[in-house]
């Protein structure tokens, strides 16, 4: 039985037909990494722009949050979150804060509404949030009110971790 | 003769089609992959920034757009009316239109003038297209026999679309 002569063209053709396969898989590959810069830095944003509003998000509803009979969980979560300036003055302000708030016995919930970030750069960003909360305290009656807020944050990364370094309300 | 010989070459094998074959497939594969990969990488960036450029731009546009949607004087009222319909789309256009009529006939007999400020500008998303933003506004309202000012400090989530032509409000939400 002798083999059939007819492979050899059929040999031929799927031997161009890998040699083109592998060039067009080769072409693409390359152009793939080396993509419109563009591309890349909105990558890179988008990452940190999620690191950033989670970080906002977080200090702003602990910042909003109090509980005249809990007050050191609140207080705690703010200053984990908080560099600089702002863990100074909070700090700072601390004592004062539960002492009014027990007298007052205050009760506070922040919700975050929306968070938009400003000036970003590699390691510090400007973020502005908008947020309400429910208070309930003696001037209110201890009926629950609701408030609203614009915040400006100063947010700065130390060593990998999105803190706030300054915090006001934008009036 | 051996038997060796009485083969046919290598070039005209059947086991070397059958190699060929299996190569030609895996570099299918391949290039489907790399495809697949390229389309992917090029056209699909995960996350709230997909276009660097639309943000800077979308940033700026809000705080201008915004204060012209938001501002108009009893004075001028139809070219200030006229100036904010131009940096909306023809859908946000309508639901302007409907609130402005219910306040039209108001504002020309209390002589009332509205200001808006965006005190604060900055984006929540951008794609080549669509920008959302959050602007802090602040709208001090003035009317007749009134000496004292209204200020309103809002929050409004301002969404700028953009076609062919310049940026455009698509979508404004105070809360």
């Amino acid at each position: 039985m002798a083999e059939p002569r007819s492979w050899g063209p059929v040999n031929g053709v799927l031997g161009v037909l890998l040699v083109v396969l592998v060039l067009a898989t080769v072409f693409f590959a390359v152009r793939g990494t080396s993509e419109e810069p563009g591309t890349v830095a909105a990558a890179a944003m988008s990452r940190q722009y999620g690191a950033v509003t989670a970080a906002a998000r977080q200090e702003t509803e602990a910042f909003l949050t109090v509980d005249y009979r809990h007050l050191a969980p609140s207080a705690n979560r703010v200053l984990a979150g908080a560099t600089g300036q702002f863990k100074r003055e909070y700090q700072e302000a601390e004592v004062h804060l539960r002492s009014a708030a027990r007298q007052s016995k205050a009760t506070s919930k922040g919700t975050v509404r929306a968070v938009g970030i400003g000036d970003l750069d590699g390691d510090s960003a400007i973020v502005y949030v908008a947020a309400d909360s429910t208070v309930s305290n003696t001037s209110t009656g201890h009926k629950a009110e609701p408030r609203y807020y614009r915040l400006q944050l100063q947010m700065t990364k130390v060593g990998g971790t999105w803190l706030t370094a300054n915090l006001q309300f934008v009036s | 003769m051996s038997p060796e010989t009485s083969r046919p070459g290598l070039l005209g094998s059947g086991r070397l089609a059958a190699v060929l074959l299996v190569l030609v497939l895996l570099a299918g594969a391949g290039l489907g992959w790399a495809l697949w990969h390229d389309r992917h990488a090029t056209t699909q960036v995960r996350g709230p920034i997909s276009s660097t450029t639309a943000r800077t731009a979308g940033m700026a546009a809000a705080t201008e757009l915004t204060e012209k949607a938001l501002s108009y004087s009893w004075s001028s009222l139809d070219r200030d009316v006229k100036a904010a319909r131009a940096v909306m789309t023809p859908g946000f256009r309508q639901q302007y239109d409907q609130a402005m009529g219910r306040v039209h006939d108001q504002t020309l007999r209390n002589h009332i003038t509205l200001k808006a400020t965006a005190v604060a500008s900055s984006v929540i998303s951008a794609s080549d297209h669509e920008v959302k933003t959050l602007v802090f506004v602040d709208q001090v309202t003035t009317a007749k026999g009134t000496k004292r000012q209204r200020v309103d400090q809002n929050r409004v989530v301002v969404t700028l679309t953009r076609g062919a032509g310049d940026w455009q409000i698509s979508r404004m939400k105070a809360f």
